[in-house]
Formats: C-alpha cells, sequence, structure tokens
C-alpha cells in the first residue's frame, strides 16, 4: 500500500506544508489510485514510527514540514534520530521531503539576509526533471530546493507540490508505480497556471 | 502653523482623489501626509487630554476598537478614531487629514487607535500610550512577520510602553508569555472566556500555539462566562446580558475585551451602560454583516488569516445556499490558505479575486465543488448578485480586506466611519 508519513503534521504546517502530502493524495485518487497519508504526532519517542519504516520501501515516503520557532523548539531532542531516519530512508530510496524550517534545522548552513518572495526554478530529481514554483521566506544561505539521494530538502514553504506537478507526478509514480491520469486534468491544471501567472506579477 | 501646508496638500489629494472615485482616497493622501509631514502623527496624538489608547494584536482589532469608542462616546467622551482595517501609519495620517483643523489639531478627550502589530511598534517609540490591549497572537502575516515569536516580542514592547495600563488576553498562551518575558509591565488586567464556552469552539480562538506546557491562568477580571448565539453572559464587578453584532466566540471576546478596556480607562464606568451600549451597536462592516444588496439581504465575512477564516467558516451556522469566495491582493504569499479546514465550506458559487487561481487550487484540491472562476472582481460580483434569490438563507461573500474594499466600492456601501470621515 501506497503511504505518506506525515511528521508532527499539527506542529509542522505554519504555511500549508502538510498539504503537500494531499496534493499528492487527491491527484492519485483522480487518478484512480489510493495513497494512505498517516500521521506521526509522538513526540516522545520515535521507536515506534523506526518499526513501521524498517520494512518499507519506495512506496513509502515522509513529509517533515516548516514549523514556528516554537515548533521546532519542541521537536529539538528528536534531531539526532530523525537524522538516523532520513539516513535510513536515503538507503533505502525511500523519498523524503523536508521543508522550510526542518531543512534550516537539519543541514548546517550560514545566515544572510531575509528573502521573502516566490521562486522558481527547476531540479533534477531521480529521472525527473522538474519546474519548481513555491514561496521563499528565509535567512538560510542554501539553494532553495536540493536533494540527497531520494531526500528533498526545500526551503520553500507551504504546498510546493501544487504548483510543481511535475515533481508531485513523479513522486506518485514511485509510491504507487502507476501514472497519474486525472480526469479533471485541464481544471486542475488551469488554475496551477494562472495561480503562478498571478504570483509572478 | 507648522503642519498647514500640509494638511492642505493632502486634503488637496483627497479632493482630487474623490473627483474620480467616489468613496475612495482614504489612503493616498496619509502616504503624502507621512512623507511631508512625518512629525505630524506623534505631534496630534500628544495633544488629548486624556492619552492614547492603542488596541492591537493579531485579529478582532476593528471590532473591540469600535466596541470601546462606543463606550466611552456613550460615557460622554469626544474620542478621535481610526477607521477600520486602516491601521497603519498611513492609515492614521489619512484620519489626521480627515478629521484635524487646518493646524493638525483635532478636537476631543481621548485617542483610541487600532493599530497593526509592526505599526504600533514604531508609533509607540514616539508617543507612550496611556493602556495598551492586546487581543492575541495568530499565525498571521508569516511573510511579513515570519514567526508568531516575533509578533509576541513586538506586542511585548508595545505593552511595556503603556504608562498606565495594561490588558491582555487569558485565554492565549502568548498572552501569558508576553506577560512574564516583560516583567516590568504594570497595571495589567485580563479578560478571558470560562473554560466551558471555550471548550465547545471546536478550534477553540484560533491563536498561535506555544508548545511548551501551559502557564497558569491568570486571575481575569471580565470574562464571557457563556454565549447562545447572539447572547453572552459577561462577569465583571457582577453578571450582565449582552448581545454581540454577529455571532462567533470571536466577538465576544472582542466585546469583553472592550469593556475590560473601558473599565480601566473610565472613571465613572458604568458597567450596565457598556452592556447596553455593545448591545445596540451595528456589525462593523463585513464582521458578520447582512447588508442590503439590490433589496436582498447579504452577509459579508471578512478573513484575514488562518484563525479568522477557520473560525468563521466553523462558525458558518447554516450552509449557505450561494457562496462567493474572494481572496484580493492583500494575500501576498497565499500559502497560509492551505492550513485551513474547509470542511465547513460545502461549495463556492464564485471565486474571484486577484488570488482567484490560488483559492480555486485549494479549494479543487479539498473537495469543494466550484460553480465558476471569474478573475475580474467586477465581473464576478455582477454574475453572483445576478443570481437569484436563494430559497433558503442569504447570500453569503467571503473575501479578504482588499477584495471587501473593492467590492464595497464597486457596490457603492460608503460609511463615515468605515472611510474616516
Amino acid at each position: 500500500m501506497s503511504q505518506i508519513i506525515r511528521l508532527f503534521p499539527s506542529r509542522l504546517n505554519l504555511n500549508g506544508d502538510q498539504a503537500n502530502a494531499l496534493v499528492l493524495q487527491k491527484r492519485a485518487e483522480w487518478s484512480g489510485m489510493a495513497i494512505d497519508v498517516i500521521d506521526y504526532e509522538e513526540v516522545s519517542t520515535l521507536t515506534p514510527l523506526m518499526e513501521r519504516l524498517k520494512d518499507s520501501d519506495a512506496s513509502t515516503m515522509l513529509i517533515l514540514g516548516h514549523g514556528s520557532r516554537a515548533a521546532m523548539a519542541s521537536i529539538s531532542h528528536l534531531k539526532t534520530e530523525i537524522q538516523q531516519i532520513l539516513a535510513s530512508c536515503k538507503q533505502r530510496g525511500q523519498t523524503a521531503l523536508i521543508v522550510g524550517s526542518s531543512t534550516e534545522w537539519l543541514l548546517d548552513h550560514a545566515s544572510g539576509e531575509r528573502v521573502s518572495e516566490f521562486w522558481s526554478g527547476s531540479i533534477g530529481y531521480e529521472d525527473c526533471d522538474s519546474e519548481i514554483f513555491g514561496y521563499l521566506n528565509s535567512e538560510a544561505k542554501l539553494d532553495a530546493i536540493h536533494s540527497d539521494g531520494s531526500l528533498l530538502y526545500t526551503l520553500l514553504h507551504g504546498p510546493l507540490l501544487s504548483k510543481s506537478t511535475d515533481l508531485a507526478d513523479h513522486l506518485i509514480l514511485k509510491l504507487t508505480g502507476s501514472k497519474v491520469r486525472m480526469e479533471n486534468a485541464n481544471e486542475v491544471a488551469g488554475y496551477e497556471a494562472e495561480a503562478i501567472k498571478t504570483a509572478r506579477g | 502653523m507648522k503642519y498647514l501646508p500640509a494638511i492642505l496638500i493632502g486634503r488637496l489629494a483627497r479632493f482630487a482623489i474623490r473627483l474620480v472615485r467616489k468613496g475612495g482616497g482614504s489612503a493616498l493622501p496619509g502616504l503624502i501626509l507621512s512623507k511631508i509631514a512625518p512629525g505630524l502623527l506623534a505631534g496630534t496624538l500628544s495633544k488629548f487630554p486624556d492619552g492614547l489608547i492603542v488596541v492591537t494584536g493579531s485579529a478582532g482589532k476593528s471590532t473591540t476598537t469600535k466596541m470601546l469608542v462606543a463606550i466611552a462616546r456613550a460615557h460622554g467622551k469626544t474620542v478621535f478614531t481610526n477607521p477600520s482595517t486602516a491601521n497603519i501609519l498611513q492609515g492614521f495620517f489619512s484620519a489626521i487629514v480627515e478629521q484635524s483643523n487646518l493646524f493638525g489639531n483635532i478636537s476631543g478627550d481621548v485617542a483610541i487607535l487600532e493599530m497593526d502589530e509592526g505599526h504600533a511598534e514604531l508609533l509607540t517609540r514616539r508617543i507612550k500610550p496611556r493602556i495598551v490591549t492586546v487581543l492575541n497572537v495568530m499565525e498571521d502575516q508569516l511573510d511579513r512577520f515570519v514567526d508568531p515569536a516575533f509578533v509576541r516580542a513586538t506586542l511585548g514592547k508595545v505593552a511595556s510602553r503603556a504608562r498606565e495600563a495594561v490588558v491582555l488576553n487569558a485565554d492565549d498562551q502568548n498572552m501569558l508569555l508576553l506577560h512574564r518575558d516583560n516583567p516590568q509591565l504594570h497595571g495589567v488586567s485580563w479578560f478571558g472566556v470560562t473554560d466551558p464556552v471555550l471548550s465547545a469552539q471546536r478550534d477553540g480562538l484560533g491563536t498561535a500555539p506555544t508548545f511548551v506546557p501551559n502557564l497558569p491562568r491568570p486571575s481575569v477580571k471580565s470574562e464571557v462566562v457563556s454565549m447562545v448565539g447572539n447572547r453572552v453572559v459577561i462577569r465583571s464587578n457582577g453578571s450582565r446580558e449582552i448581545y454581540i453584532p454577529a455571532r462567533g466566540l470571536h466577538f465576544a471576546v472582542d466585546a469583553i475585551a472592550a469593556f475590560e478596556t473601558a473599565s480601566r480607562y473610565l472613571q465613572s464606568f458604568d458597567g450596565d451602560l457598556a452592556a447596553k451600549t455593545i448591545s445596540e451597536l451595528p456589525p462593523v462592516f463585513a464582521r458578520g454583516q447582512v447588508a442590503s444588496v439590490n433589496g436582498e439581504d447579504v452577509e459579508f465575512i471578512l478573513v484575514q488569516n488562518p484563525g479568522s477564516m477557520q473560525l468563521n467558516l466553523d462558525n458558518l451556522t447554516t450552509n449557505p445556499e450561494q457562496i462567493m469566495f474572494a481572496i484580493g491582493r492583500d494575500v501576498h504569499d497565499p500559502s497560509w490558505m492551505w492550513t485551513v479546514d474547509y470542511s465547513g465550506l460545502s461549495h463556492a458559487d464564485v471565486v474571484a479575486g486577484f488570488n482567484a487561481a490560488e483559492a480555486a487550487l485549494v479549494l479543487a484540491y479539498n473537495e469543494v465543488p466550484i460553480g465558476k472562476v471569474i478573475y475580474d472582481l467586477d465581473e464576478a460580483i455582477e454574475a453572483f448578485f445576478a443570481m437569484p434569490k436563494p430559497n433558503v438563507g442569504v447570500k453569503t461573500v467571503v473575501f479578504s480586506a482588499d477584495a471587501m474594499r473593492r467590492m464595497r466600492r464597486s457596490l457603492g456601501f460608503w460609511s463615515p466611519e468605515e472611510d474616516g470621515a
């Protein structure tokens, strides 16, 4: 069964980052496929999550969203375990999408002047080249999006997959083994294109 | 005399704009004035004998301020205030253009102003308020404020500049942290909502979570103890019944904040008069207001951040038959719209506004059926109001502040209170 595990979604959803799972789930559903979205909220231990992931494969994906300073402080004691989990995901070739403050938290970086603006660019992820569009609000001197094996680190907070659908559809293919063929593709793509056009001014 | 040329220029600008756009012209004159006479604002505000009262926080500022102003006026005070949503520095300058004499003076006892969090911090550096009321901290305008902790710190600075009293919300843990982190605050009193009333709300008050163990609730001086529809029982030196201008606990919280602030300001505070005044108030425009358009009642609901969107969608008591959803230019980074639970929204007949496409996208992924997406707001307004009257209930418009302003202008709503005249 294809599944997306959202880590601490009630804490790490400051800008709608967890909606990346919704985007993948709905696009799959509209194409006749099912993806389970599982929320992991337990901050006292990650052992059950590690157990769950032990025998999993590329049909499982992880999302670690963007949280407020208070939210990030509340999970700070789990950093080493999360790094171990991500290392295992990478080893198994599983996708993990790490967003915004989680990326800043997990990767060493220098800081500069804060940038708060829409960002567009591209990424080559596995065998897929994707156009990416999202919102960047960070002081971190890191790439807006980059991959480390199967791990996707991005500073673009919010539901970037809603306007980066080549990447979204690649992730669904990886999760389900099937291509996205949505009945309402034109309607949704139309909103997506207009939203990007509006944001670009 | 110093400010005479600047005031004249501001008034000329306002006059010129209103020649070409009825109901417009409230923003630009203030902007011009703020550039050519930056000292005017502090100068004008420092002349009120009863001083300056600031109402700030993420949400509820307009309604609380209008209630507080009404209570003060009912007690015989002459009040200078700012129009709803004109709560940034240029808005204050616009209010001066509207209401001052040619020398920049405004007669009156007190200035009661709602202030944007960031602008409150800037203004209170130059003029110390007598009372500061802080309503809440929500996850709001994060493209600008970045993090709720920064907002809390900013509001702490504003509160610490109060000369006489600070009024805080006991049911927002951010306020308790603000109080803890600013031990220099003096004259602090608290307003709130009893636990049974609060627990009945699916999403509480929508304040930003702090993710630390809750600080103990302080002793509360004014409190909402029950709420059924618009009927609210409050306790503050005795129990009283009030009627809030629109349904929703957030309006009851605004009322109790206004009540507590008024009790701190007015030496001759009369609780019965305050309760009567609040009960007789019409809603502030678009805060649950029902207005007539082409002879048909329409409910207007303003949403400005995830908290207010969620609370308002949760408080749609019945499934409105006809809904327009308009998100304008004021939503710079629309990411926050993806944090909201849309299960309370049965459908949207028309999705419109500058950010219509993003709104349509988020509704589509949340499986909210959409009638039409019309990018031109005027065209969308025409289409929505051309729909036949609903069989049940009234047409409902959910909009952001920019869409609200444009729609109000398009529909010919012009209110002296809103537009600062």
